[in-house]
Parts: structure tokens; sequence; C-alpha cells
């Protein structure tokens, strides 16, 4: 009887520990998955698109903008009107024009959101927009396509090591309508 | 059958599961996070006369020693708590409020403190056993991610970052431990190995946190060393290994909350017998009216709490010296 008393707190603690989505199950159709999020730096503020994977691994994308980094994903939630699921996000594109202390304030901003992968990797490209419309090889989603293309590359540009090693240099992926590219030599932020 | 179970081992785990307690959810501190690994060592290192002291006091004395023993036990209790409730709410359930997760905390709590003292001994083994593994095994997970560069702080390390390093661990912790002598009559070895055992452990858990994030992106995060799990993976199918620090925490803030009260409870019911009836479900009245409808020690800086952490320890001392 203790043996059982003790078997079933154990249970229970256990059960409390892993169940994180206790009461908020939904459906794959009632969230939205987020494989990659690109942010274009513009005169008057930023715009992310955000690549969103639905059923069939099929893709689209919507976009918001914003004056600041910080607000852009709250925008996205507002827009979007269903829940985010940030947590698979594979990479984040940045434009050419972003600087040092965007690229910081970016970085502090993502670490403070809970649900964002610490482990995405970040690439800089011409235009994130571009990249995530461009057609790709495969059907894959381009955030696991580039996160994939990186790790055979062995770049390891994910995010908590670009914040840890302070670095300015980040993998560059070249896009047109038609196609993306990684470039051999990697892309000084300043 | 109650003696073979009350020996060196349970009791050690217990202890170490009390020093690990809801430390492990905050650190490392970020003001003065540069000054962490000092702070950590001088108070782990300068404490160890005083846990001797904790070892040998004994919480019967005159009826403001055992008054004040039972409220600062049940002051760390109900701190540990919230802490992991308000851990829970943020990034465990944040979609409910914190009021289930803090009710089976409670209930678990409940079942725990009317048990037998053989039963949070056995229980304390088996997850100190479990948690020591998970932080060990973890750590050698995490080892491709981390760097020893990382480690080496940019800017000096000053005096005054070093102190508020030292008291938080030293009020967060070690302080606290005065409150197992409600629970058991430890002896010097018991509380040194339990006390060594967790500041190894705790050490792993702040080396592996900085070694990933580096002193400038660890202050960006709430919970680094749940951050510092949930970048360790395994090829492309096995990530986010955070799940496991939640484990962790919990055992241990149960264990540490299931100790103050028992502790509490032993030494006010030894002087007042009458209690005994009521005290159980007044205590986790009131646990449960402070953590669930109160936004109580959540978001306080540390040092805010830090006077009721630190003082009463060795006020009681001193009563002790004194009579």
């Amino acid at each position: 009887m203790k043996a059982l008393k003790i078997f079933s707190v154990l249970m229970l603690v256990i059960a409390l520990s892993g169940c994180s989505t206790l009461t908020e199950y939904t459906e794959s159709e009632q969230v939205l998955l987020i494989s990659a999020v690109g942010i274009d730096k513009a005169a008057n503020g930023y715009t992310l698109t955000a690549e969103i994977v639905t059923e069939g691994n099929q893709q689209t994308l919507l976009s918001v903008t914003a004056d600041s980094i910080d607000s852009l994903i709250p925008n996205l939630k507002k827009k979007a009107g269903i829940p985010l699921l940030l947590s698979h996000c594979g990479t984040v594109f940045i434009s050419q024009d972003f600087n040092i202390s965007d690229l910081s304030f970016l970085l502090q901003h993502l670490c403070s959101l809970y649900e964002f992968p610490l482990s995405s990797r970040l690439a800089v490209t011409n235009n994130c927009a571009t990249l995530l419309n461009a057609k790709g090889l495969s059907s894959e989603p381009k955030g696991y396509a580039v996160l994939s293309i990186l790790k055979n590359a062995k770049i390891d540009s994910r995010l908590f090591i670009i914040g840890r090693a302070h670095t300015n240099t980040l993998p560059f992926f070249i896009a047109t309508n038609d196609y993306y590219l990684l470039k051999d030599s990697l892309w000084i932020i300043e | 059958m109650d003696n073979r179970i009350n020996n060196f081992l349970p009791r050690i785990a217990l202890i170490s599961l009390f020093f690990i307690g809801n430390t492990v959810i905050n650190l490392p501190f970020s003001q003065g996070i540069t000054a962490s690994l000092v702070g950590f060592a001088a108070a782990f290192i300068i404490s160890t006369p005083l846990i001797i002291a904790f070892a040998r006091y004994n919480p019967s004395g005159n009826t403001f020693s055992v008054i004040l023993f039972c409220l600062y036990a049940l002051f760390c209790g109900i701190v540990t708590l919230r802490n992991y409730v308000t851990f829970s709410d943020k990034i465990i359930l944040p979609e409910i409020s914190s009021f289930f997760p803090t009710l089976l905390f409670l209930a678990l709590l409940w079942l725990i403190c009317r048990e037998k003292q053989s039963v949070l001994l056995k229980l304390s083994l088996i997850f100190c056993a479990l948690v020591l593994t998970l932080i060990i095994l973890l750590f050698f997970f995490s080892l491709d991610n981390m760097s020893l560069k990382a480690l080496i702080p940019k800017t000096a390390v000053s005096l005054k970052d070093s102190l508020y390093q030292g008291v938080s661990y030293f009020g967060m912790s070690i302080a606290q431990s005065i409150v197992i002598a409600g629970l058991f009559k430890s002896n010097k070895k018991e509380m040194l190995s339990g006390y060594i055992i967790a500041s190894l452990f705790l050490l792993i858990c702040l080396l592996q946190s900085l070694a990933t994030f580096g002193y400038t992106l660890i202050t960006q995060l709430n919970y680094p060393y749940s951050a510092a799990m949930s970048v360790i993976s395994f090829g492309d199918k096995f990530s986010r290994m955070e799940g496991f620090s939640y484990l962790l925490y919990f055992s241990c803030t149960l264990i540490k909350s299931a100790v103050c009260i028992i502790s509490a409870k032993n030494t006010l019911t030894l002087r007042f017998p009458k209690v005994k009836k009521y005290f159980l479900p007044l205590v986790l009245g009131i646990y449960a009216i402070v953590s669930i409808f109160t936004k109580v020690f959540t978001n306080l800086p540390f040092l805010q709490v830090a006077p009721f952490m630190i003082i009463p320890p060795f006020v009681l001392i001193a009563l002790k010296k004194k009579n």
C-alpha cells in the first residue's frame, strides 16, 4: 500500500512536470506553425514576413509592419488572429540593412520571448520577403531547408551562439524570385 | 523499519534537495552577473562554519524562538512555492491561471506532510537520484553548446557585485537550511555532505548556464538554466530538453516546501500540542490564498526579500546562545 502511494505520487509529479499543454489542447489547424521569420529594415520601420506551414507541407506567408523590432511579433499575433506556434521556427532572416545595434536589440527581444527557440539559425539576405517567396529546390519550408543548408555547411549561426560571441559575421543568402543561394563569404554587419 | 529508513543516505538526499531548492530556478542572478562565479564560491565556502552551527541548532526553547522559527520556516516554504508557481505560470502552463498548478502542488504537500517522516525521506532519495542524474547527463549533452571563453568576464569583477551575488546565494539557499533542524536532528556529517553535494550540483548548473549564453545574453533570460536545456539537441529528432528542468524544479521545490511545513509543524506542536489538528489545513489554506489571489513575492528584487531570509537564522542562533 505504501509502495502504491509512493508510486502514485511519483506519477502525479511526472505528469505535472510534463503536461505543458494540459488545458490548451488544440488541433494543428487551430494554430499557425511558423517555420521562418524574415525582418526587412525600411526607412520608416520594419517588415516581418512569417513563413507558415499548413496542411500537406504547403507554405503561406504573412507580413506585418511596425516602427520597432519588438512590436513585430505582437502585430503578427494580432493579424493572425489564432495562436502562433513560434517554438518550431527554424531560421530567422534579417536584411542587409541591419546594423549591430539592430541585431543586438533583435537578439535581446527574441531571448525575452519564452516560446522562441534560441537554437534557431540566423542568416542575412538581400530581401527576406523575396527569399521566403522564392521557389526552392524542394517543397520543404524555407526555414527548415536553410537550416539544413547551414548544418551541412557547418555554419553555426544559432541565435544564442551569435549573442554569446557578439558575432557580427553571419551567413548570407542571395535571393531572387527563382532561387536562393548560400554565398561562400560571410556577411559583416556594421 | 523506521530506524533503517532514517539513515544516512536519505537524509543527505533530503538536505541536498533542500539546498538546491528554488535556487536552481533563479540562478544566476542577473544583477552583478559578472561576479556570479565569485559570489557563488564565496557564499558557499564562507558559509561552511554556519552550516555546522545550523546542524547543531535545536528549535525548542522559549516561546518567542519557537514562534520565530515556525514563522521563518513557513516564510521559506511560501517563497519556494511562489517561485515555482510563477515559473510554471510563465513557462509550463501560461494559458491558464496559476490556480490549477498551485492546487495540485498543495495537494501533494498535503499528502506528503500527513505521512510519516520515512515517506519524505524515501521520496527525497528517489528524487535526489533523479535530479542529480539529470543534472550530470544534461551537462554532458550540453558540452557542444558551451564555450569556456564565455566564462571569462569582459569587465573586472567588482566587490559590490560579488557581495550582491554572494548575499543572494546565501539568502536563497544557505541561510534557510536552519529549517531542517525542525525536521530531524542532523549531525555535522549529514549536513556537510548534503551541503557539499548540493553546492557541486548548483555549480554545474551555474557553469552550464554561463558557458552556454555568456554574461551579456544571460541577463535577457528569465530562467537561464531552463533556457540552457532548451538548446540541447540530438540530431534532427530530439531537441528542447527544458522539460527535464521542469521535473528538476518541481522535485526540489516540492521537497523544500514539505520540509519547511513539516519543520514548522513539528516545532510549534511540541510547544502547543492543541494546534496539531488545525495546523496543516490552516497553513495550506494561507499558502493557497497567498499564491493564488495575491502577487506577493512575484517579480520582487531579491534584495527586498533578503533581510527576511538572512536575519532570522542569526537571531535564532543568538537567542539559543543567550539561553
